[in-house]
């Protein structure tokens, strides 16, 4: 229907700017990281037609479509942060505006965040605009065992398509901030991952809510994994242990000791979410935190995704690719760094059919960059989502403008 | 029975007799270690003062730059190091630290080194006393270039204490690591830390309102200490508190204050203009840009970040050109880390200020952003005369990159203090481990 009616559009409003997804859109003459099987193409178009990418190849058709020259240009998929708190919190010390953190305890593992989101959140056009178009959402618990559950979700497009994938993924922590909360000792909250497990499994008998128990079916089905917030290299050892025993499919994210039993995540294909900027033994788990763990990990077979990790990131996000670049200028393949932002977490979590790749058929979440996409000096120039071109504009460009000139005429609050 | 005699000597000499009181207690013990003369030839330097030379070299004698330029002359038996492709810039200067007062592992006895939360104004603390030389944190900022360093106490307090400038050196104790003659300063704060901090006690200030009348009577106090102290004959009993005030009111004493928000700094600028001082650096001021103008025309400094914001309210309305924007006005503009997770990158903030810049049509230049994280810093904290820029007769502090600065993968290759190579990328043996890093994890090792 819509795409019947375009042509009438356009030629009714043709004096002003065609609608933002009116148009087709061909990327020319480009460097495109597919980051799938095809690689890295120079001098190649790329063409967004109803929302998907229609066409990648040399020499596409211009006809009807809005081209963009892509000299000097490199494009990308949209990247993700895949640890993130987006729409769960605005402003840091203002609690009514902060859910990312369940203290009621008849919700454990199956406590779903997602109706809390705020996708009015100024922080979502503040990274979009940095070309992050994506994030998996989730809670966050030092005092429970099991945090509640994450979803994939959209920082642009249409409000109906922003959640991607919803409960894609349970979280825990683990190690010293668990061992504070959870009984005491590591120890018992070891114990009392181990005991939900168990009851789990045999179901009867569960003293547990049943949606909780649901949930742990489901983890213990390899429906969804396990994210463990964890940094000391015994406690992923331990989970690695609890792991083996009950087969749940198990991600680690924080990580800082990773490195020191990389053998062993290999060899349970065990991903891990980590941030290499981050070095600061910063607590007695993480005196082994180091500026090339990623590369560590991905030369022993880990799967790497990279995230800032820490909690209240949110607001930079977006310097995910910053991450990807101190993780590159440590040795990480800077492909491989593009991945762990986009397609592997993708794969990890579920939704790479949908995301992660410039391929042919999938929806249209694609950055172009004036350079290096990896690079500080770079910036985004085009961010489409769901092939819908992104306004360029966030709450900290209207500041900007508004006091660009201080001996303006008009008072700032005239100045819009 | 060693340890016993061991530790009986220092009592017995003590109890032998009082020693001359000194009058320069707590002075810096800093000694630069040796260094040999050293060329770095072939090489893009910027300088920290706006330029750039490309293809120019650096000479490094006796601790102290002793020529630099496109055409020096290098006397012959020393030691030159080819630096193609590589990168020279001035010692960074972090001018907002909290290493080895907010020291990391963080435990339950660490946290509370860095505010001494028992009283609005506690401008009698020296934060210099709290710190752990052996901060694992010190040796990361190190290799991140960074040669010189404010450390400051928190933003509990109106009046949190003094901060020290040190050198990113090892130490038995802080007094190895003091900026020798760098200036006295004072840490203040405005906005939602000391009302909420003091209002949450049921004390004062519990407002933003009670921010100002707290610190005017602290002012008023201090004017009339200076006022005593001017008559000798009848000196007041030392006053700790208020001797680092009145240094304030009498010029010896520089002041940095925290402040976010637009109408904190301004109160805080008038508070200033009532007892006839000059606010030194606002911190953070995330709203810099909103009074650029007034920050120029007071002669205040603005030290702030890329993009750390909305962390809370006061820190909400962030513009990623704060920095330009404050700059461009006129004003002493630079960029802070106060984590360390920043100090080891500086030069990446700077370049993406930079992009922030030049996306907004700007124009600016690598020579004109070196400057934010060297020369001006060491304007705000009184130690441009020695260090932050490339000049000859300054400090040899100065870091060698493997590349161009501003890119994500460039690293330091070599970190020079003073003319010695403090840090070395190529070379195990420089690269230092503070005593907390060794035998730890590893019983034969040092942390990674």
């Amino acid at each position: 229907m819509i795409r019947l009616l375009r042509p009438v559009l356009a030629a009714a409003v043709l004096a002003v700017a065609p609608p933002a997804w009116a148009d087709d859109i061909l990327v020319k003459n480009a460097r495109l990281y597919t980051l799938s099987a095809q690689g890295t193409l120079e001098g190649a178009d790329l063409l967004i037609r109803d929302g998907l990418i229609a066409a990648i190849g040399r020499n596409l058709p211009e006809k009807g479509a809005r081209v963009i020259d892509g000299t000097g240009l490199q494009v990308t998929p949209g990247l993700m942060d895949s640890y993130a708190n987006f729409g769960l919190m605005e402003i840091g010390r203002v609690s009514h505006s902060s859910d990312y953190l369940a203290t009621d305890k008849r919700y454990g593992a199956a406590f779903d965040i997602t109706p809390a989101i705020n996708f009015s959140s100024t922080l979502m056009p503040q990274n979009r605009i940095h070309g992050l178009t994506h994030a998996i959402v989730r809670p966050v618990s030092y005092r429970l065992a099991f945090a509640g559950q994450g979803s994939a979700v959209r920082l642009g497009g249409s409000r109906e398509a922003r959640i991607i994938e919803r409960n894609l993924a349970v979280y825990a922590t683990y190690g010293a901030d668990s061992s504070k909360y959870v009984g005491g000792s590591r120890a018992t909250a070891f114990m009392r991952l181990r005991h939900a497990f168990r009851e789990a499994a045999a179901f009867e008998g569960s003293r547990l809510p049943p949606e909780d128990i649901q949930v742990l079916i489901a983890l213990l089905k390899r429906e969804k994994p396990l994210v463990v917030h964890v940094h000391r290299a015994d406690d992923i050892r331990a989970l690695l242990a609890l792991q083996a025993e009950f087969g749940f499919g198990l991600v680690i994210a924080g990580a800082s000791e990773s490195w020191m039993v990389a053998d062993k995540l290999a060899a349970a294909k065990v991903p891990v979410i980590v941030n290499p900027m981050n070095n600061i033994p910063s607590t007695f788990d993480r005196l082994g935190a180091r500026l090339d763990v990623a590369t560590l990990l991905h030369e022993k077979g880990v799967t790497v995704i990279l995230s800032f990790v820490y909690v209240e990131h949110d607001y930079k996000a977006f310097l995910v690719r910053q991450v990807a670049g101190v993780a590159v200028a440590h040795g990480l393949p800077a492909i491989e760094a593009m991945k762990a932002m986009t397609v592997t977490p993708a794969e990890v979590f579920g939704f790479a059919d949908r995301y992660g790749t410039l391929e042919v058929g999938k929806r249209a979440d694609v950055v172009v960059w004036d350079g290096d996409p990896l690079e500080l000096l770079t910036s985004a120039t085009h961010v489409f989502i769901g092939g819908e071109v992104m306004p360029r504009a966030a709450r900290s460009t209207r500041l900007r403008d508004r006091y660009r000139d201080l001996n303006a005429p008009e008072p700032n609050w005239y100045r819009k | 029975m060693n340890r016993v005699i061991r530790w009986s000597l220092p009592v017995l000499v003590a109890v032998g007799g009082a020693a001359a009181a000194s009058d320069r207690p707590y002075d810096s013990r800093y000694r630069p270690l040796p260094a040999e003369p050293l060329a770095i030839e072939n090489v893009t330097l910027l300088t920290g003062t706006g330029a750039r030379i490309d293809g120019g070299a650096i000479l490094l004698a006796d601790g102290k730059i002793a020529a630099i330029g496109q055409n020096i002359a290098i006397p012959t038996g020393v030691r030159r190091i080819d630096g193609t492709g590589k990168w020279v810039t001035p010692g960074l200067v972090d001018p907002h630290s909290h290493i080895g007062v907010y020291s990391v592992p963080a435990h339950e006895n660490s946290e509370n080194d860095i505010n001494e939360v028992t009283d609005p104004n506690t401008a009698e603390v020296w934060v210099e006393h709290s710190v752990w030389a052996q901060d694992p944190q010190f040796p990361l900022a190190l290799a991140g270039g960074v040669t010189s360093q404010l450390l400051l106490p928190g933003s509990k307090n109106l009046f949190s204490g003094r901060g020290v400038v040190i050198k990113t050196v090892p130490g038995r104790s802080i007094l190895d690591m003091k900026f020798p003659g760098a200036p006295a300063s004072l840490k203040m704060t405005c906005g939602e830390n000391p009302k909420r901090v003091y209002g949450d006690q049921g004390r004062a200030p519990a407002s933003r309102m009670g921010n100002i009348a707290a610190s005017r009577t602290e002012w008023i106090k201090a004017r009339a200490y200076l006022d005593a102290r001017a008559d000798r004959r009848r000196p007041p009993l030392k006053d700790l508190r208020m001797e680092t005030l009145a240094g304030v009111l009498d010029g010896t004493v520089r002041t940095h204050m925290h402040c976010y928000r637009a109408e904190d700094m301004i109160m805080a600028m008038e508070i200033a203009r009532e007892f006839g001082f000059t606010i030194t650096a606002f911190h953070h001021a995330t709203e810099a840009y909103k009074i650029a103008d007034l920050l120029a025309e007071a002669g205040t400094c603005a030290a702030m970040w890329y993009i750390e914001w909305g962390f809370k309210h006061e820190s909400f309305d962030m513009a990623e050109e704060n920095v330009v924007m404050v700059a461009r006005a006129g004003a002493c503009a630079m960029l802070h880390t106060d984590m360390p997770i920043n100090a080891q990158r500086m030069t990446h903030d700077a370049a993406l200020v930079m992009a922030a810049g030049n996306r907004s049509g700007y124009g600016v230049t690598r020579a004109e952003a070196i400057g934010w994280i060297t020369s001006a810093p060491a304007r705000a904290l009184g130690i441009a005369d020695q260090t932050g820029s490339l000049e000859v007769g300054k400090m040899a502090d100065v870091v060698l990159w493997d590349g161009d600065p501003f890119s994500v993968y460039t690293l330091t290759e070599k970190v020079f203090i003073d003319g010695a190579v403090m840090y070395d990328r190529t070379d195990a043996a420089k690269q230092p481990a503070t005593d907390f890093e060794i035998g730890i994890l590893d019983p034969e090792g040092e942390r990674p």
